[in-house]
């Protein structure tokens, strides 16, 4: 059964001249334990493609499912709450909050889904333990590098248990080197507790990691390739 | 989430302190205002009490302004003090009748309003003397002058003085009485008019038995309204036309400066309110909108709009109860200093200094405390629905 | 023929002479300065610049039913000065009250010192210390305008000092025979204060006096007062007699 299933998405913007559409006719599947690249030049649709996917957008027409549940009609509350409970996001600038530490930038979604402090604990530790940041847990963002805060960013991301974790460029900003090694995390994390990932971006080196690749062009799904292992 | 706002309020210090400071300083600011007319509201009670006692009881038509003179027989004035006597809060009591005439000598004269009193009794004489000596309780025909009075007729202690008045009848009647000394009632207007004199001269003068009324002084102020009561049902059950009023009917002069501080007081209240609003909603706007990222990413991972709007409000709730707290402080600080210098100013209407001081109690905090943390939170209110609002697809575009 | 037409032309002639005589007569008297009206008025009245004098006045005040019985006399110097005393009734006896220019004292012997007033003071009933005392219409007032109506001259009276009992006056006069048939007692703005009606014009004494009804404008309107002059002597007076000091305490 697929996590996520995407039936003739169209995304259109109304402009005063003319309609433009972001996305047109994308059918798409992402199944459990999947490890997906989405790949496209700039403008291409992937960002949009990835905003929809985890309910921060609405498509314009077709389908969306995420296990099973109709997204796209779903409204903004609801949206949000499938994305705090089975959706992790990792983002291009890691995005962590500048007031909070490595742990407690980790905590911040089990806050939102209210799960009890020493749980809480726990699991922030797991993952820790998991991205090999135990000894930074007390650090702020402003005191840690540009992989040390991606790997916070994947924690947060997974602390949730999501069944899918959708990312955005997640080595954009980091140097070849160490945005490999990001990957190479990523990869482990799916293989060992059976996450599906996501992950859009422009390079290309990244593809080999990949079980799935999908090309993007002009907000189109022109190529699929797929079911490595 | 109440660790992330004290955190993104602690974020920017510079921003922060500014909101602290204007927060402070309009609380500080209320709380002094209003700690000094507090203050003076009680001095003015007091003093009120000091002028009309707690109560004054006269006949059924005393206080009707129908031209009429309405005096207390001395039949009724004996059930009254009988009355009186009985009562453990009633701490004493004193006769008044009023005269009025002409005082003065060969050289010059006076219109007057004079007050027959008991001498040596203390009640309803809001006096301070100015020369020479009070009235005794021996004393049959003394008089003590308002200061005013005493210049206008350029006479001293010692000198005797013509008191011409009419009689009930209307016919007129004259005394001599000699000068005791002179007083003052704090307010220049009364003490050009008022004279003290017995009230056995007076009733001689006016060929009467009666007085207007009488003064009564309680033990403590806050017994007036029940002693009133009491006293309102023992007339009735005795048969008594009498009319009680307490100080608080007749203190106009409370009631007005009353009035008028309230007013000036609620509408600096407002004024600071939109002062800090208007500053601290232009500070947190900018606060907020710098972190749209921040913002939009927490949205993207599922903060839903009403948890960004309460964080939001909550560092604006979190900036006012501590500039509130700071500006307590600093009233508190401020007042107690000024209060250590004893400093006195001249106030309208009275003739002596009046001492500036504030009642720095806690519940005269309270208000100014409420209204500025209120306007730092409804500064909060706007930015925070705005942020709450935002269309996380724009921010992340706008990365 | 010639006869009767001559003497038709002289009783012609001496009809338009008498006319002639008549109107320059007239015409004389219209002439007639205020002034001299006032001062013949006073000059018939025989008191100021005369002298001094002892005044005897009856002044009796009626309220509703009541009537209220006084006798006043009244030491009147040349010079501005009067002393008010009562003869009856007992109570008032010991009453004084002098008016010495614009200043007032009142006095009662049971005082250790006199008390200065106003003039405007009611002495008995309506009647004031002024119009009882006496006012000098002609020396301390000037008259404004005078102006003539039913047979009356009607003169707008001010004072010339501010210190005066009554600022206004207007006083009517009858034209014909020259004596005060009404004066009305003003404020400075020209409020009215008091009416004086003068009627029953007789000798006392070889003065012409004339019986004065007073009423209150302003209060006590259902009361009136009358001051009729009784006798009028011409007395010399010791000058203590007008010191504030000296009231009550030198004999009469």
């Amino acid at each position: 059964m697929a996590i996520i299933k995407a039936i003739a998405l169209e995304k259109a913007y109304h402009t005063e001249a003319e309609q433009v559409y972001a996305l047109r006719d994308v059918n798409f599947e992402i199944n459990p334990g999947d490890f997906s690249i989405i790949n496209g030049p700039s403008g291409s649709g992937k960002t949009t493609l990835l905003n929809i996917l985890s309910g921060i957008d609405r498509p314009s027409k077709g389908e969306l499912y995420l296990d099973d549940l109709p997204i796209g009609q779903f409204s903004d509350s609801a949206r949000t709450e499938i994305r705090r409970d089975k959706i992790g996001l990792i983002f291009q600038s890691f995005e962590l909050l500048p007031v909070l530490t490595a742990a407690e930038n980790i905590e911040y979604p089990l806050l939102l889904q209210n799960i009890r402090p020493s749980e809480r604990r726990e699991r922030v530790a797991a993952v820790l333990e998991q991205v090999e940041l135990t000894q930074y847990a007390k650090r702020f963002p402003a005191q840690l590098s540009g992989g040390q805060k991606q790997r916070v960013a994947i924690a947060r991301a997974l602390v949730t248990k999501p069944a899918v974790v959708l990312s955005d460029e997640p080595t954009a900003n980091l140097d070849s080197e160490t945005g490999i090694r990001i990957v190479k995390l990523m990869l482990e994390l799916n293989q060992k507790h059976g996450v599906a990932f996501v992950i859009v971006t422009h390079d290309l080196s990244l593809n080999q990691y990949a079980k799935r690749i999908f090309q993007i062009k002009d907000g189109v799904i022109t190529a699929k390739e797929g079911n490595r292992c | 989430m109440l660790k992330i706002a004290w955190r993104n309020v602690l974020r920017n210090k510079r921003r922060s302190l500014l909101s602290l400071l204007i927060i402070s300083i309009g609380v500080a600011v209320l709380f002094l205002v209003n700690g000094y007319i507090r203050a003076t509201f009680e001095g003015l009670k007091y003093m009120a009490v000091s002028q009309y006692g707690n109560l004054q009881i006269a006949a059924g038509n005393f206080w009707d302004n129908d031209n009429q003179r309405h005096l207390l027989s001395k039949t009724d004035l004996e059930k009254v003090e009988r009355l009186l006597a009985s009562r453990p809060e009633v701490q004493s009591y004193t006769r008044v009748l009023g005269v009025n005439g002409i005082i003065g000598t060969e050289k010059n004269s006076t219109v007057i309003a004079g007050s027959g009193i008991e001498p040596g009794n203390d009640q309803g004489q809001n006096i301070m003397i100015t020369s020479g000596i009070n009235l005794f309780p021996d004393d049959i025909d003394k008089v003590l002058l308002g200061k005013g009075v005493m210049q206008k007729l350029g006479v001293e202690e010692g000198e005797w003085v013509s008191l011409m008045t009419t009689t009930l009848d209307g016919a007129y009647n004259a005394g001599s009485l000699q000068v005791s000394g002179s007083f003052t009632a704090g307010n220049s207007e009364a003490d050009n008019v008022y004279i003290n004199l017995p009230v056995s001269y007076a009733q001689s003068l006016l060929n009467t038995e009666g007085v207007d009324k009488v003064v009564v002084g309680l033990e403590e102020i806050k017994d007036t309204d029940s002693t009133a009561v009491w006293l309102r049902e023992q007339f009735s059950n005795n048969g008594l036309d009498l009319e009680i009023k307490t100080w608080f009917d007749l203190a106009e002069y409370y009631k007005q400066v009353r009035g008028l501080y309230e007013i000036i007081f609620h509408f600096m209240a407002v004024v600071i309110f939109f002062l800090v609003l208007t500053s601290v909603l232009e500070i947190m706007s900018m606060a907020f909108f710098e972190r749209m990222n921040e913002i939009g990413t927490i949205r993207s991972i599922g903060t839903k709009r009403h948890q960004i709007f309460s964080l939001l409000t909550m560092e604006g709730m979190i900036t006012g109860i501590t500039g509130g707290f700071i500006g307590l402080l600093a009233g508190y600080g401020v007042g107690r200093f000024i209060n250590q210098l004893h400093l006195t100013y001249s106030a309208p209407s009275l003739s002596e200094p009046a001492p500036l001081s504030f009642d720095l109690s806690l519940a005269n905090g309270m208000f100014p405390f409420v209204i500025v943390v209120s306007a730092t939170l409804v500064s909060a209110f706007y930015p925070a629905f705005k942020a709450s609002r935002l269309n996380i697809v724009e921010i992340l575009r706008h990365k | 023929m010639v006869i009767t037409k001559g003497l038709i032309k002289n009783w012609f002639l001496v009809i338009v002479v008498l006319m002639v005589v008549g109107c320059l007569s007239a015409n004389e008297m219209s002439a007639m300065n205020p002034r001299d009206i006032l001062a013949e008025i006073f000059k018939r009245q025989g008191l100021t610049g005369n002298g001094s004098f002892e005044l005897n006045l009856q002044v009796v005040s009626f309220k509703d039913k009541e009537r209220n019985d006084s006798s006043v006399r009244v030491f009147l110097d040349g010079s501005h000065k009067q002393l008010v005393t009562f003869v009856e009734p007992e109570r008032l006896k010991d009453d004084y009250y002098l008016v010495n220019g614009y200043n007032t004292w009142m006095y009662q012997k049971k005082l250790k010192r006199p008390l200065r007033i106003s003039a405007q003071q009611k002495l008995f009933g309506n009647a004031g210390i002024a119009e009882t005392a006496g006012i000098d219409y002609l020396n301390d007032y000037d008259i404004l305008k005078t102006t003539e109506n039913d047979g009356e001259y009607l003169m707008e009276l001010q004072a010339k000092d501010g210190k005066t009992a009554y600022q206004r006056t207007s006083i009517w006069v009858s034209k014909s025979s020259l004596r005060i048939s009404k004066i009305t007692l003003k404020s400075l703005n020209g409020q009215e204060l008091k009416n004086l009606i003068y009627s029953d014009y007789r000798m006392v004494d070889g003065h012409e006096m004339a019986v004065i009804e007073i009423n209150n404008l302003l209060q006590n309107k259902d009361e009136k007062t009358i001051i009729k002059y009784t006798s009028i002597k011409s007395r010399t007076f010791a000058p203590e007699i007008f010191d504030p000091l000296m009231m009550g305490k030198i004999g009469l």
